[in-house]
């Protein structure tokens, strides 16, 4: 809660020890602490943390307890001048002064030190919360069987259908020991099985598996302990993700308690995570995506499986995540792309309405539908994104779009909107899990009949650049936490996008009503709406025409671009799918160079993709879906 | 609390109409942003002034929310369509969407984190910068229900304020104090203009009469 942390005259006597080489040659230094804990303040653990680190290298840490003062041991790196001899008298109240880089960075290390004591500390009856940070709670009447706790007493018997349920698990159960036991990710039973959804008690063993967590593990023995050992001294990242964690999930009694062990191991991966990927750091959304392998896998087990999430070419999510978003860029413009042909009542509605996808679907793509769709049916979507990849996450965009279309339509202000797709169907989707899924098929398949279901390729900057877990120390403005005052290119860059974005939405919704009476509201709407909005920005300083350039909003139709990607990741997309996956359930571990090699050749390519996407014709005259196509057996609640 | 907020966010049914069939209020839409660095309690706020709660877990923002709320002020309905941003810096690259053609922002930081309020300042700075060029700034002190323990003193801030032309309160999302206040105090210095009905003007868009229609006077008298 409060990140000052105040140190009691600390002192440092001795400088003599030896220093340890680490397996990724960062120098450590070990610096015993013997903390000062007067009877008055053993309770008191902010207070009590004596910490002080030499900020050029780092520490070991050991707190005992003793007298008044507090003595470190120091060593730093065989050279005794290094360590600055120092003695500190600061209070809660006082703050360093801002231009003062070394108090800086000595204060960042004193808050990194202190809520990693905390979390290492855990449960411990020493580990004093306030009051606050653990409510109390009517815990077993109101949990449902994942955890997560309601606002009032669930009923005390299950009914029938609940309990049909639970009876045809367990018949699945044996199942999927056996399937288990002979794994096979290609075999058609497994993709059947996985779309009928991995029963609950299976989830931990066949989530493990779709994200090859054991041989990950195996082929990388000490890593994540070392990545961990080295967040503990260098992450940039704790106070982020110390306050995120501490409103992640509080609803779910395993994240319930202030320092739990799941909240503590959420803490250790997140921050493990950010030193093993420094490109990326941590974002938040992160948490979520490693609260939920959290609650079905262990500490270790959970860092490799969000690894294999967000490096692995199937889910590919760090370009979701790093500065600049790239990847949500690219996944919004296929998602307008595919409301505009296959739902364009319902797009220029929302566009009407200034409802661009971007306030509705972020957490749709950030954490696969988790808080946006009830927990039962997100884990569903989670069992088969898992087997299939990021065209799930476009499918089940759709499909919940289509399911709701008929409301959606009524609905005649953007916060009602908003309201519908953020809150309303967390609480209620209004159709059970099994018929979403059934549905979500249906869309996976007409997605890829019209060659939608996977987006435009990435470009190279949504991939790491520098090999995966080799320690970079962080520069002096991250440690210290400072932002920067500008923007960087990047930033400015997104900052045009999303302007770009927008605008283009303003000018759709002033077209709308001439496209719908005209032939523009066919075949061409997409390039037209294009050169409009490009017409319209031409004039604005603020966008560049290199911005424009570089989006992909080109106004010539260029057919020979689209030949050259030809043997890229998009066209093995369309037609080649099947081979895709297969690669991606073969790999072991994450590969680098293969994953960032086809897409060198088509960096700076610039695709209307107006073009690209050949409907059929006619598709193109009744653009909307036919509510038959995608029904089943109505199964409405 | 002197606003009458009207609870739940969406507004429809009755309409803006006395019985007797006269149109007696003005009805003007304002876009309110909130910045800030992570954790202050932008979501905090803004979940205690539309509907009233107030949660210890507000989960992190992602991207950003929306919502909408309502309050009266003399003959004046006043609609805020606020958004929510993300802290993380990370995100910051997203809040020019949604500041741009905002009418009013209200900055917040956390009175026990120093380095809150300096982020404050240069979302002062950019806003003044970047933003339009008269929107309302409020400057928001939040967590002020810990003020025992506060590290950014209220002296500190007011000054801060009043040189730079900002409203400011220190506010409490957890007790709810100053929090209607400080949306009242924005609606109060807009300006609420008839015939506006550009959203990237500065003065409130008023609602044509179809939007009317959607409009509960509820809490005007």
């Amino acid at each position: 809660m409060n990140s000052t942390v105040y140190t009691n005259s600390v002192t440092i006597i001795s400088s003599n020890s030896n220093s340890h080489n680490h397996n990724n040659s960062a120098n450590i230094n070990n610096i015993t602490i013997t903390s000062n804990s007067n009877a008055n303040n053993t309770n008191n653990l902010p207070a009590s943390t004596p910490v002080a680190t030499n900020h050029t290298t780092t520490t070991h840490i050991t707190t005992t307890t003793s007298s008044d003062t507090t003595v470190l041991t120091a060593a730093a790196g065989g050279d005794a001048a290094n360590v600055p001899l120092m003695t500190n008298n600061t209070s809660n109240k006082s703050v360093a002064a801002f231009d003062d880089q070394e108090a800086l960075l000595q204060r960042a290390a004193d808050e990194r030190e202190a809520i990693f004591n905390r979390y290492s500390l855990g449960l411990d009856p020493t580990n004093v919360v306030d009051p606050w940070e653990n409510p109390t709670f009517e815990l077993y009447h109101i949990t449902d069987k994942y955890g997560f706790m309601h606002d009032s007493r669930l009923p005390d018997t299950r009914d029938s259908q609940e309990l049909q349920r639970t009876k045809i698990e367990l018949e699945r159960d044996k199942k999927w020991m056996k399937m288990l036991a002979n794994w096979n990710p290609n075999n058609e039973k497994v993709r059947r099985r996985v779309f009928k959804g991995i029963p609950d008690r299976m989830r931990w063993p066949a989530w493990k598996k779709l994200l090859n967590v054991d041989e990950l593990i195996a082929a990388n023995p000490d890593k994540y302990a070392s990545m961990l050992a080295l967040a503990r001294k260098y992450s940039t990242e704790v106070r982020q993700i110390d306050s995120d964690v501490n409103r992640q999930f509080r609803d779910n009694v395993a994240y319930r308690q202030r320092y739990s062990v799941k909240q503590c191991s959420l803490f250790n991966v997140l921050n493990a995570y950010s030193i093993y990927n420094p490109e990326l750091g941590y974002c938040q959304g992160m948490a979520c995506l490693a609260g939920v392998l959290l609650l079905f896998m262990q500490e270790e087990e959970a860092f490799w499986a969000l690894n294999q999430l967000i490096i692995d070419r199937k889910y590919a999510m760090h370009g979701l995540f790093i500065e600049g978003f790239p990847k949500l860029t690219r996944f919004l413009e296929h998602h307008d792309r595919i409301l505009s042909k296959m739902m364009r009542k319902l797009h220029q509605h929302f566009m009407k309405h200034n409802v661009d996808a971007i306030l509705y679907s972020i957490k749709w793509f950030f954490v696969i539908f988790v808080e946006r769709i009830p927990y039962s049916l997100a884990l569903r979507v989670w069992d088969i994104y898992l087997l299939e990849g990021e065209r799930v996450v476009t499918a089940m965009a759709v499909t919940i779009l289509y399911l709701h279309k008929q409301e959606l339509l009524r609905l005649k202000d953007m916060d009602s909107i908003i309201e519908y797709l953020q809150v309303k169907l967390h609480k209620n989707f209004g159709y059970n899990d099994d018929y979403v899924i059934e549905a979500l098929e249906r869309m996976l398949k007409k997605l890829k009949e019209l060659k939608l279901d996977v987006a435009p390729p990435p470009k190279a900057n949504e991939f790491p650049v520098r090999p995966l877990g080799q320690f970079v120390e962080a520069d002096v403005e991250k440690k210290i936490g400072r932002r920067r005052s500008e923007y960087t290119d990047t930033e400015k860059q997104v900052i045009t996008d999303v302007i770009l974005r927008s605008e283009q939405n303003a000018v759709e919704v002033q077209s709308t009503m001439s496209y719908e009476t005209s032939e523009c509201a066919t075949g061409d709407a997409y390039s037209m709406k294009t050169y409009r909005s490009i017409t319209s920005l031409a004039t604005s300083p603020a966008v560049s025409s290199y911005s424009l350039y570089s989006n992909g909003f080109v106004v010539t139709t260029n057919n020979k671009l689209y030949n050259d990607i030809d043997n890229n990741a998009y066209n093995n997309g369309h037609n080649h799918n099947h081979s895709q996956s297969y690669l991606h359930r073969h790999s072991n571990s994450y590969s680098y160079s293969h994953t960032m090699l086809p897409l060198q050749n088509h960096t700076d390519v610039d695709v209307d993709y107006s073009n690209v996407v050949d409907l059929p014709p006619d598709f193109n005259e009744n653009a909307d879906i036919d509510d038959d196509e995608l029904s089943v057996q109505n199964t409405r609640l | 609390m002197a606003t009458t907020a009207r609870s739940g966010g969406n507004a429809s049914g009755s309409t803006a109409q006395r019985p007797n069939g006269t149109q007696q209020n003005k009805n003007c839409q304002f876009k309110l942003v909130l910045l800030g660095e992570s954790a202050v309690g932008k979501s905090s706020l803004v979940l205690r002034f539309v509907k009233g709660q107030f949660h210890e877990y507000q989960e992190s923002t992602i991207g950003a929310a929306f919502l909408t709320q309502t309050i009266c002020i003399e003959d004046t309905v006043v609609k805020f369509e606020i958004w929510d941003t993300a802290g993380q810096e990370r995100y910051h690259s997203l809040a020019p969407m949604y500041y741009r053609g905002a009418q009013a922002a209200i900055v917040v930081y956390d009175i026990q984190n120093q380095d809150s309020f300096q982020r404050a300042k240069t979302w002062v700075k950019e806003l003044h910068k970047q933003a339009s060029p008269n929107i309302v700034i409020a400057l928001a002190g939040n967590k002020a229900d810990l003020s025992n323990i506060r590290v950014v003193e209220y002296e500190e801030a007011k000054q801060y304020a009043e040189e730079n032309g900002l409203l400011f309160m220190e506010t409490s999302a957890k007790t709810g104090m100053n929090v209607n206040d400080i949306f009242l105090a924005i609606a109060k210095k807009l300006p609420k203009n008839d015939g506006a009905h550009n959203q990237g003007a500065p003065a409130g868009r008023r609602l044509n009469d179809n939007e009317n229609n959607r409009q509960t006077n509820n809490c005007c008298k």
